[in-house]
């Protein structure tokens, strides 16, 4: 529990958890149906001056999108499904990545070597256009054949699916390298059986990696939820609202505050509306920032390896040197002679 | 003899073999891929609006999948064209998508070698600060890499554009067009974070480096520290750097098509997301054509830093 006093990785956890925890609660005292809108803007005389989308303001801190909802309550309300996602797919990938991983270091080296170098393209593929590939039928096109629920859960099912070899990749080489310890072979002497070196010695050994794992994973999902929200695919569910009936204007639109969306839906606004898109991408480099400092704060911990924060120069000591006496002639000689000017 | 032969060439291909499972993953998951694919045609054509009326089961079909994967290989192994469907009607993949695969890989080798350069520079730089403000500027570093790519595209353009705004001259073109291609602006951006990750990865192996004795000794025969870092920990330190080169090309690979998104660039990326919801083979395809010449550098440069420095396998952070 060393972790914990380090002021980087408490930063990075409380960001983190303040933002979930806040948006939890923040939609219990404001629901969607009592949002704020602002949808005109008038001024003292009562004149409308400006209408939706509105720059920030002091009634609306963060402006308002083009409906006239405030950009601050969507953005609060939406990090709980954003984070809530990322903190469920990634810990999937890891739960699931972790078992496959840990059956896979018992297999034959020869097994273990072809796996991970079949799975190398995972880690090389784009991901996001894998995903889209996948996700684009399933949230958009076939919307009718396949239900809401199926929809999400196949979305988050395909999410975990995609990273689970890289993972399981990771967590095989480390284990299989953990065991090549001296005092694993002593272990089977002793009369250690497999499940037992794994849960005694290769599980305590994992956990501080396998947190490393898992912000990370996290890290990875939020970005990839961005990425496909650019590709207008939104986990959350899409709906289909037109804008202009007589242009044909239809837009995919969210049906939740996601942050992927609001910032998918909008990214062509930057020109324009810029607060539209800022704001939700504000909350993901926010959280982003936040996991990992506390991923570079674990690494400094357990892999001895963060490199930012540290420097050894500084650490190197200063001696001062010692000043040089000046010797007179009759002590010169006295040192040649005895040894001492004393 | 054979059979080593046999064992090697068999490793060495299997990530190839890989980015065949990926390519044909649609097939896995979809029962009835031919009906996306048309679905995605005639929504390309204009002649839907949406596809409520086709019936799709969600599952795992391993059947199809792995026919997909031996029906592409065997195209792709006999040098016979893949065909896919672009604008109503079917083309040839091959000499159709270069322009694409040439611009985007400009762009990679472009950020790769940008970013080498940069880092190394500022890796010094950084070195030589003093303790108080090294660890400032370092903070700093993390923090910037910290940023998702999203971020950093977004907000390079429009700091672009803020200052064309307030001047009235514009720096670079922030956007592709074909009379005026953009080059700087994209590379920059890419190269970004593939920079502050080979700075940071750089300091950890001078501050390495630090502690031998060797540096020690030139520093007490009266060798200035800058000299010993210029000459001997630099070249100590830049064949571990070697290492490093696969994260370095996912790193670029994986912001690579958020760039091209957002700057309207013509690139593979872009080709991918237009017709792969036509012809998933396109996917295949452009991922064997950016992955397999980055992958034989990396082999053979695997190959001659374990001539080099012998077997010293780092894990890559």
């Amino acid at each position: 529990m060393f972790v914990w006093k380090s002021p980087l990785f408490l930063t990075g956890f409380l960001i983190i958890l303040s933002m979930f925890i806040g948006s939890i609660v923040y939609t219990h005292y404001v629901p969607n149906e009592k949002q704020p809108v602002l949808k005109i803007l008038y001024d003292k005389d009562d004149k409308p001056v400006d209408s939706a989308p509105l720059a920030p303001s002091k009634e609306m801190p963060f402006g308002t999108d083009q409906f006239g909802v405030s950009m601050l309550h969507r953005v609060i309300d939406g990090a709980k499904y954003t984070l809530g996602f990322a903190f469920l797919i990634a810990f999937m990938r890891l739960f699931v990545g972790t078992l496959l991983g840990l059956i896979l270091s018992q297999l034959p080296k020869s097994i273990q070597r072809n796996t991970s170098k079949l799975f190398e393209a995972f880690y090389y593929a784009p991901a996001t256009i894998i995903s889209y590939l996948i996700l684009f039928p399933v949230l958009q096109i076939f919307t009718w054949s396949i239900t809401r629920t199926e929809q999400t859960i196949f979305a988050i099912l395909f999410l975990i699916l995609i990273a689970i070899p890289p993972v399981m990749v990771t967590v095989a080489n480390e284990t299989s390298k953990f065991l090549e310890n001296e005092f694993i072979s002593s272990v089977k002497v002793l009369g250690g059986r497999r499940l037992h070196t794994l849960r005694k010695h290769v599980l305590p050994f994992l956990w501080p990696r396998l947190s490393i794992v898992y912000s990370q994973q996290v890290i990875a999902t939020l970005l990839l939820v961005a990425h496909l929200g650019v590709l207008k695919v939104f986990i959350g569910g899409t709906d289909f609202i037109t804008l202009e009936p007589l242009s044909n204007n239809t837009v995919p639109f969210a049906m939740i505050n996601e942050w992927s969306s609001m910032l998918g839906a909008n990214i062509h606004q930057i020109r324009s509306n810029r607060w539209i898109v800022f704001v939700p991408l504000a909350g993901f480099a926010l959280a982003i920032l936040a996991l990992n400092f506390m991923v570079e704060a674990l690494k400094q911990k357990y892999l001895a390896q963060g490199s930012y924060t540290k420097v050894r120069r500084s650490k190197r000591k200063k001696t001062t040197a010692i000043p040089v006496k000046a010797l007179s002639k009759k002590q010169f000689e006295k040192v040649m002679k005895t040894g001492t000017d004393g | 003899m054979f059979f080593s032969v046999m064992r090697k060439t068999g490793s060495f291909l299997l990530p190839i073999f890989g980015v065949f499972l990926i390519g044909a993953l649609p097939y896995l998951f979809f029962s009835n891929v031919r009906g996306i694919e048309a679905v995605a045609r005639l929504l390309e054509m204009g002649s839907i609006q949406n596809a409520l009326f086709l019936d799709q089961n969600l599952g795992f079909f391993i059947d199809p999948y792995f026919n997909k994967i031996g029906e592409l290989m065997k195209k792709l192994l006999t040098f016979s064209n893949v065909e896919y469907y672009e604008s109503q009607q079917m083309k040839f993949i091959f000499p159709t998508i270069l322009p694409y695969f040439f611009y985007s890989l400009k762009l990679v080798v472009a950020a790769f070698l940008f970013s080498g350069i940069a880092a190394i520079f500022l890796a010094l730089l950084v070195k030589i600060l003093p303790d108080v403000l090294q660890r400032a500027v370092r903070f700093l570093f993390f923090t910037f890499e910290s940023l998702p790519d999203i971020f950093i595209v977004v907000m390079i353009q429009y700091f672009i554009i803020v200052f064309y705004r307030n001047t009235g001259d514009l720096l670079f073109p922030i956007v592709h067009s074909d009379q005026n291609p953009t080059y700087l602006i994209p590379i920059l951006s890419l190269s970004i974070l593939p920079t502050l990750f080979l700075v940071r990865t750089l300091l950890f192996l001078l501050d390495d480096e630090d502690s031998k004795t060797y540096v020690d000794f030139a520093r007490a025969k009266g060798v200035r520290y800058t000299l010993v870092l210029y000459v001997h920990m630099l070249r100590n330190s830049l064949l571990s750097l070697f290492y490093y080169s696969k994260t370095v090309y996912w790193l670029l690979i994986s912001s690579l098509f958020m760039v091209e998104y957002v700057m309207f660039i013509p690139g593979i990326t872009k080709f991918m997301l237009n017709n792969g919801p036509t012809t998933p083979d396109v996917i295949t395809v452009s991922i064997l054509l950016m992955f397999v010449p980055f992958y034989l550098l990396f082999t053979l440069l695997s190959y001659v830093l374990k001539l080099k420095l012998g077997q010293k396998e780092e894990e890559v952070a």
